[in-house]
């Protein structure tokens, strides 16, 4: 009797271990048609607004890129509050859900401490931000590097305008400071001065005292080195000293919802900012990359939601989803270190961004091509007033440092 | 000298707009001595409450009367539903839930509302005014002027019978019930009044500055150092608000704007060692005398001394 249960508990303990074990692989993994991904967004905090418009650019992606691959995306979708404690405690689930890849988080801060997870279980994540200064196996990024992005390109449009004296005005947060360091290293590179560079707290109302020293500096312009709205208290601050000198807004300011506060506060020099196809779909160029599919996909989301037009990180996230889902077709297998390797392995695939290419020694995807300018407008539009070309880069001025 | 003149006017503004929250903070700590961390909360009401009544074709005068009174109704239900409750309490339970509450408003507003920042259409338009050689929106006229008729009213109301009433509610809620005064009705009155100052400016500083959901606890804690660095007084706190203003307007203009938040903390974390050395003294000097006196009684005078 006692024989009969010693093996009755003995078959227990191994159909159990062969069940846990089962249920340990995924069954994004078991069948390699299903992807599994975890996303993370803030959809509450100061950076709401931005991961708002990301959670409803990936439904409409993950929608998109079902029928483009015929792969099956399942999802898993939480709120990451801005909180980079948060932000770990969702990677660990998702993690332990065995998920095949993660999208977001988007701040920097955020995304610092959770890909430090998933480089141990080399699960691929791709962060929303181009801020990190280095990429490892498993993080990926989507766009340029920080110092392009938001040094080179900004402080190449002020060297053809003429600007030559530049003073900055940023959060005094990991972003804004990424902003001011890179807008530093970038300057003397194309013969600009940074004259004045001032901090602020992220919802600071007023500015002028800040802005009061910058005015004494005589800038040729402004760059606001900043994020979301508060772009809105530093012109509203220069209205308020007569500034008149132009203004370039942060990468992450450039969305429908700021242009439409901005619209009342423009300053007479004008308002420029970098701008992606998304923004400007019925403008951009013709032959540049991305441009019909930009246009396809704000056309897309303009009627999914009501109307809003989709920005940039709502392209970002769009092509993130659409470059794992492209991966898994392509590698036959959703398990995690076959996905990053075929991402790795995607070069030419063109997204609603533009084009990308990957490398394992190359994990930010975007080609910087060529850069557009636009100019925002009263009406809370933008228009494209340059585009910059990286092939075309113009010569470090004579007196660039 | 316009530079100075710049950085004075900024510090008055900034400082008009940190004394009128810290009003809140003080009026509720008066009536119920809870910390009011729903101040910020409901500036953003004020704001995000007008902006959304003024889009749909509201004329702004009844927009702002709604949305006032909605934060006074919103404040009536919370304090009949919790914070009644909790009255009796510890201070750090009532802390801990106005706190709590603080951020469940904050993502109520920003399911209600939206997450977008939005700003409000200035309610004296027009180009910037010059003063002193510096320049200052008309809104910010208003603010400052609007500012000090309604810490005149607080000051005026607190020297009334009701002032009279809400301080004796606060100090000895069971004497005042023994003279007649209802101290339920009196704390909520506060909170009440409390809640709609609050809505009022942000209906003030909407104009001039766009908020989201959560933009209203950076602009709250400057209200609480001012009410906490002023004494919790009406008076206290509107002059330790403009104190507050101008300290970080020459802090960001002269120093170095790194050190503005830096420098308005360490105020108030001296004013606070400050308040404690000298209890503690107070303590310390109490005890020496009372044992004193239980060791050799000494005449009055030399203890009064």
């Amino acid at each position: 009797m006692s024989r009969i249960a010693l093996l009755t508990v003995g078959a227990c303990v191994v159909a159990g271990t062969v069940g846990c074990s089962a249920a340990g692989q995924s069954s994004s993994e078991k069948d390699g048609r299903t992807v599994y991904i975890g996303a993370m967004f803030d959809l509450t905090g100061p950076f709401a607004p931005v991961g708002t418009a990301e959670r409803q650019a990936f439904t409409l992606a993950v929608a998109q890129a079902e029928r483009d691959t015929g792969i099956r995306v399942r999802t898993r979708v939480e709120d990451s509050r801005t909180s980079p404690d948060t932000a770990v405690k969702i990677t660990r689930e998702f993690l332990r859900d065995k998920v095949s890849a993660i999208v977001g988080p988007t701040p920097t801060q955020l995304c610092d401490p959770a890909h430090r997870l998933t480089d141990a279980s080399r699960t691929p994540m791709f962060c929303i931000t181009p801020f990190p200064e280095k990429t490892t196996p498993s993080l990926f990024l989507v766009d340029a590097p920080r110092v392009t992005l938001v040094g080179d390109v900004p402080a190449r449009f002020m060297q053809k305008r003429g600007w030559r004296r530049v003073a900055c005005i940023y959060t005094a947060d990991a972003g804004g400071k990424g902003y001011a360091d890179a807008i530093n290293q970038a300057a003397p590179k194309y013969g600009l001065k940074v004259v004045a560079s001032e901090s602020f707290q992220q919802g600071d109302t007023d500015l002028t005292a800040q802005l009061t020293k910058i005015r004494a500096a005589k800038p040729d312009v402004v760059y606001s080195c900043s994020s979301g709205a508060n772009l809105i208290a530093v012109l509203k601050g220069m209205a308020q000293l007569r500034m008149a000198q132009p203004v370039f807004a942060g990468h992450a300011s450039v969305n429908y919802d700021i242009a439409h506060l901005a619209a009342p506060n423009l300053p007479p020099g004008g308002l420029f900012s970098d701008a992606s196809p998304v923004l400007i779909p019925d403008q951009v160029p013709s032959g540049m990359a991305g441009a019909a599919k930009a246009k396809q996909f704000a056309d897309a989301y303009v009627k999914a939601h009501g109307g809003k037009r989709p920005d940039t990180v709502a392209g970002y996230v769009a092509d993130t989803v659409a470059i794992i889902a492209q991966a898994a077709k392509a590698a036959g297998s959703t398990d995690r270190k076959s996905l990053a390797r075929q991402i790795e392995k995607t070069c030419g695939y063109e997204g609603v961004l533009g084009r990308y290419c990957f490398s394992p020694a190359n994990h930010r995807g975007l080609a910087s091509e060529s850069n557009m300018i636009v100019r925002w407008t009263p009406t809370g539009t933008f228009t494209l007033t340059e585009v910059l070309s990286s092939q075309n880069a113009p010569a470090p001025s004579p007196s660039a440092g | 000298m316009s530079e100075t003149a710049q950085f004075l006017i900024t510090g008055v503004v900034a400082g008009a707009a940190y004394a009128l929250l810290s009003l809140t903070w003080a009026l509720v700590r008066k009536v119920s001595g809870q910390l009011f961390f729903l101040s910020g909360s409901m500036v953003v009401l004020g704001v995000l409450g007008t902006n959304a009544l003024t889009e749909r074709g509201w004329p702004m005068a009844p927009a702002v009367v709604v949305v006032v009174a909605s934060a006074g109704a919103v404040t009536f239900a919370v304090d009949v539903l919790i914070l009644r409750r909790i009255a009796r309490q510890t201070e750090l339970s009532g802390t801990l839930v106005m706190l709590a509450l603080a951020f469940a408003m904050d993502e109520l507003l920003s399911l209600g509302f939206g997450p977008e920042p939005r700003q409000l259409a200035p309610a004296v338009p027009g180009p910037p005014v010059s003063f002193l050689g510096a320049s200052l929106q008309r809104q910010q006229l208003l603010i400052v002027a609007a500012t000090a008729v309604l810490i005149t009213a607080l000051v005026l109301a607190g020297r009334s019978r009701w002032g009279k009433a809400m301080r004796a509610c606060a100090e000895n809620p069971t004497g005042a019930m023994l003279v007649g005064i209802h101290p339920t009705a009196v704390r909520t009155v506060g909170l009440i009044i409390a809640a709609a100052l609050g809505a009022l400016s942000g209906v003030l500083l909407g104009p001039v500055a766009a908020m989201g959901a959560s933009s209203g606890f950076l602009l709250s804690l400057k209200g609480f150092i001012a009410a906490a660095l002023g004494g919790w007084g009406f008076l206290g706190a509107t002059v330790a608000g403009l104190f507050l203003g101008l300290t970080e307007s020459l802090t960001a203009g002269y120093i170095s704007s790194d050190l503005k938040d830096v420098v308005s903390l360490a105020l108030l974390l001296l004013v606070l060692l400050g308040k404690d050395s000298i209890r503690l003294r107070r303590r310390v000097r109490n005890v020496r005398v009372s044992d004193d006196r239980r060791e050799a009684p000494l005449p009055s005078h030399s203890v009064t001394d």
